[in-house]
């Protein structure tokens, strides 16, 4: 009994003790965001000669560009691993780097190609991705894109957006008296591998695409007055959707691929029209005195924002399909237009007026709040990735049209290579679906 | 058992021994439960909510040269502290966050670090991956040696005048501070997300297990958070902490990651 | 003296066009005036290009579609109307022609004098007093005669293009309206935009800008 209340007692104080401590929880409310350091390792080229691409730069190209990676400089790495043995993460470590990307490429039988990866992480010691792309040895750059698009999904959360193209309008002079020449071009997402589509003597606009990639539509004065075109990737024929008298311009594919919005003047002003892309009948959404223009469709197909300076000066309005009511959405500023709508359809980027320079601007649609993201003062032609991070538009570098990007947050911010002429129109496609 | 006539309930038995025993055990099983379940700490179990501490206070004069492109910039701190910072022009302008020497932090509206929103004073003459800007390393070093060193004053000064409290939250502050340094949250996460993280410390201030106690169903937030701590490795300003106050808080405790400054 | 060809040339130009063209405007003068016996080789040369641009213009049916056809034609047709005119007006003038021609005459030098680009301030597309008084000029001739024309809208490059396209396409409706107000078919007008996709100024500055902001004012015919 002695012993049992003496056990009982020393239990009570080892309790006591094991209590007697203060429950800390501390809060943690903001961030420091700054870029996760990964390193890319070249990959090893496993045939003969030398490698058709360094696709180990690609992929740390495009992880930079996002602005959430920083990327280790190849002259800072004591190793250059391409197996899970050849990695000695206290290196690594050294180098304050928190994730390790290596890989190798092989060549395949008809002249293919395959890219096999490993990510490491090196704070806790381990692999934890790994995965190859395969496909033609020509479209290298493309499966170096994939490996991006997965590693950056692995590490953030959000479908990455590398593997995806870009439409352009390209202009050089043709000199005093001359006609200037207009080239739509295709690229990769970093401008790499421009391809011309189209050259004409006459003006090129509002290029965009059909939301399954396959197909595009623009503007062209090939016939001496504005009309709108469509025309098929992969055989290159061309249809002329309109030829009304007066404007015809501003296409925009609804999310469903069914309806084409366009802008026609031909009953006296510019009005929003929604054609039946089967059909080709007709529906006046804005008869309205005023000038509507720029059209855009929100991701659920169920209304449309477009430009309106039925108050006065340019405003974004949105229609409702359903209701076919009409409503003003943007309330700062004296000039704000061609607006485009992220995936989220929460974010809506466009180009907006502030002490007359134009600037790309976010509008959040949920608070109303409105975030200018640029600061050159001839902004325009804002066009969103397919996952909603990255804006690209066109800008102007001293004399020189070129194109820009900038994060949604303002944050990350580059420009693509620079060609000859002046750029301008970008329209960045859809997801691409992997062959 | 038998009724004296007139008496319908019955009369109260003597208890036997074999009781006794049994109303001890009771009893020192209610002296256990009554431990165990008692408050013993000094404050509440509230959370201490350390928030962040006002940041305009004791500004750091920053060199603009700190912030020229360099590949790998590792500018050396300004050690003087001179009452003005420069702003410099960084395409991240932040203003670099400083603790308070008080420990007990005042009730002020807190800016928030500015977001990386504000238009460049200048359009960038080229692109610029490479963020010129001090490493976390450094970053860290600078806001731990300036809070170390005011709290090593203050527990000099007035040693018997701080109470466990204040003591605790000073440190708080001090792991606070390191660890909003390192995180670096993902595109996907969103103000007011939860991940509840439970750390243990040695007496050295290292870290020896992080485990997630609550996530917050994204595991890339979740991911952020833990390698927040993995990032900072250790506290070692806690070495000065008297044994008993790191044993009474610090050797088991909790982070909780709740952003409130993302876009939305 | 008026050749056979020439001859034949108005005949052909009567068929297409009788109500236009009753004999032609340089047929007319060649054929009534016995001094204009010295056509100079310069002016027979203009002539032909022009008859040849509207033989080419004429062969389908005299209907509005004929414009669009026409309108490849036009630079040339302007250039050649205007030498012809020049040359006209030196021819008439060195006579003593008929005061209809004179006045004619007095009036394409007027307009030239004017230009044929009307410029407009920033986002505006109201018509400035100086645009008036070229427009008017250009009205004078237009009401003597049977030209086609073809107003071409332009902005500077300020602001979004798709705008900029229906900005351009008001100012060239502004002009039309003024002289469809003033006497002008309204089917002998056609207005079109090139936004800014046109510039004669390619830089930025107000200089630049200035120089874009216009509509210009082309002879279709």
């Amino acid at each position: 009994m002695k012993t049992l209340a003496v056990a009982f007692i020393n239990t009570a104080f080892l309790c006591l003790a094991l209590v007697a401590r203060a429950d800390l929880t501390i809060e943690i409310t903001q961030g420091s965001d700054n870029p996760t350091a990964i390193a890319v390792v070249p990959f090893a080229w496993q045939g003969g000669g030398t490698a058709p691409e360094d696709v180990a730069l690609v992929i740390e190209s495009d992880l930079a560009r996002s602005g959430q990676f920083a990327p280790v400089a190849r002259t800072d790495m004591l190793g250059l691993p391409s197996t899970q043995a050849e990695v000695f993460y206290r290196d690594w470590r050294a180098l304050e780097t928190e994730y390790l990307l290596i890989g190798k490429a092989s060549p395949t039988p008809n002249n293919g190609m395959r890219l096999d990866y490993e990510l490491f992480d090196i704070l806790r010691q381990t692999r934890v991705f790994s995965g190859f792309e395969s496909g033609p040895a020509s479209d290298a750059r493309m499966l170096a894109h994939r490996v991006s698009d997965k590693i950056y999904e692995h590490l953030t959360g959000v479908r990455g957006a590398f593997a995806t193209r870009l439409l352009y309008v390209s202009v050089t002079r043709g000199g005093a008296g001359n006609k200037d020449y207009y080239r739509l071009t295709m690229s990769d997402s970093d401008g790499a591998r421009p391809i011309v589509l189209l050259e004409s003597r006459e003006p090129l606009l509002a290029p965009t695409w059909a939301p399954d990639a396959v197909q595009i539509a623009y503007v062209s004065f090939e016939t001496g007055r504005p009309a709108i075109f469509r025309q098929d990737l992969a055989t290159g024929k061309r249809e002329q959707l309109t030829n009304f008298k007066g404007l015809n311009s501003s296409p925009a594919w609804s999310p469903d691929g069914k309806t084409m919005a366009m802008v026609l003047s031909k009953d006296g002003n510019p009005d929003i029209y929604l054609m039946d892309l089967a059909t080709r009948q007709l529906t006046n959404i804005t008869n309205n005195f005023a000038i509507e223009t720029e059209p855009t469709w929100m991701p659920d197909g169920k209304s449309l924002l477009f430009t309106s300076d039925r108050g006065g000066r340019p405003q974004i309005y949105r229609y409702d399909l359903a209701s076919k009511a009409t409503n003003r959405i943007t309330y700062e500023g004296k000039y704000n237009a061609r607006a485009r709508v992220a995936q989220d359809g929460r974010n809506v980027v466009l180009v907006h007026q502030q002490e007359g320079n134009f600037h790309i601007a976010v509008l959040d649609l949920v608070t109303n709040r409105m975030q200018t993201l640029t600061s050159t003062a001839l902004d325009e032609s804002p066009s969103i990735a397919p996952n909603g991070s990255m804006v690209l538009y066109a800008t102007k570098l001293g004399d020189r049209g070129i194109l820009a990007a900038v994060s949604v947050d303002g944050g990350a911010k580059f420009r693509l290579p620079s060609r000859e002429g002046d750029v301008r129109e970008p329209a960045w496609s859809p997801f691409l679906s992997t062959k | 058992m038998t009724t004296e006539a007139g008496s319908i309930y019955a009369k109260p038995v003597t208890p036997r021994i074999v009781v006794r025993p049994a109303l001890a055990s009771v009893v020192l099983h209610g002296v256990l439960l009554l431990v165990l379940t008692a408050n013993w700490s000094d404050t509440s179990r509230d959370v201490i909510k350390v928030k962040p501490v006002p940041k305009v206070i004791n500004a750091r004069l920053v060199d603009a040269s700190e912030f020229k492109p360099k590949p790998k910039a590792q500018p050396k701190p300004a050690a003087k502290p001179k009452p003005v910072a420069k702003p410099a022009a960084k395409p991240k302008p932040k203003p670099k966050p400083k603790p308070k020497p008080k420990p007990k932090p005042k009730p002020k509206p807190t800016p928030k670090p500015a977001p990386q929103k504000k238009p460049e004073p200048a359009p960038q003459p080229k692109a610029e991956p490479e963020k010129p800007r001090i490493s976390q390393q450094e970053l860290a070093a600078l806001a731990r040696a300036d809070l170390a060193r005011v709290v090593a004053q203050e527990q000099a000064a007035a040693q018997a005048a701080v109470t466990s409290a204040e003591m605790a939250a000073s440190y708080a502050a001090l792991i606070q501070q390191t660890v909003i340094n390192y995180w670096s949250r993902p595109p996907s996460a969103r103000n007011g997300m939860e991940t509840e993280l439970s750390i243990q410390l040695i007496p050295t201030g290292e870290v020896v297990s992080v485990s997630v106690i609550r996530s917050s169903g994204n595991s890339a937030f979740d991911r952020s958070a833990i390698n927040a701590v993995e990032k900072a490795g250790s506290f070692p300003e806690l070495q000065s902490l008297p044994a008993r106050e790191f044993e009474k808080t610090f050797r088991r405790f909790r982070l909780l990651f709740r952003p409130e400054d993302l876009r939305y | 003296m008026v050749t056979l060809f020439e001859h034949q040339i108005a005949k052909v130009l009567s068929t297409c066009f009788p109500a236009r063209y009753p004999g032609g405007l340089i047929v007319n003068q060649t054929s009534k005036d016995p001094q204009m016996k010295h056509v100079s080789v310069a002016g027979k040369v203009v002539t032909l290009l022009f008859s040849a641009a509207f033989l080419v213009a004429c062969s389908g049916s005299s209907t509005k579609e004929d414009e669009e056809a026409a309108a490849a034609a036009a630079a040339a047709a302007a250039a050649a109307k205007a030498a012809q005119e020049a040359q006209a007006a030196a021819a008439a003038a060195s006579a003593s022609s008929s005061a209809a021609d004179a006045e004619r005459t007095r009036l394409i030098d007027a307009a030239a004098a004017y230009g044929n680009v009307f410029y407009f301030a920033y986002d505006s597309s109201n018509l400035t007093p100086e645009a008036i008084a070229a427009l008017d000029a250009h009205i004078a001739v237009l009401a003597t005669n049977n030209n086609n024309v073809r107003l071409e809208g332009h902005t500077d490059e300020r602001g979004t293009r798709e705008y900029n396209l229906a900005l351009g396409e008001r100012r060239a409706n502004s002009v039309r309206d003024y002289m469809v107000l003033n006497g002008i078919a309204n089917y002998r007008i056609e207005a079109i935009s090139y936004g800014e996709e046109r510039p004669i100024g390619y830089g930025s500055g107000e200089t630049n800008w200035a120089q874009n902001r216009r509509v210009e004012l082309v002879v279709v015919n």
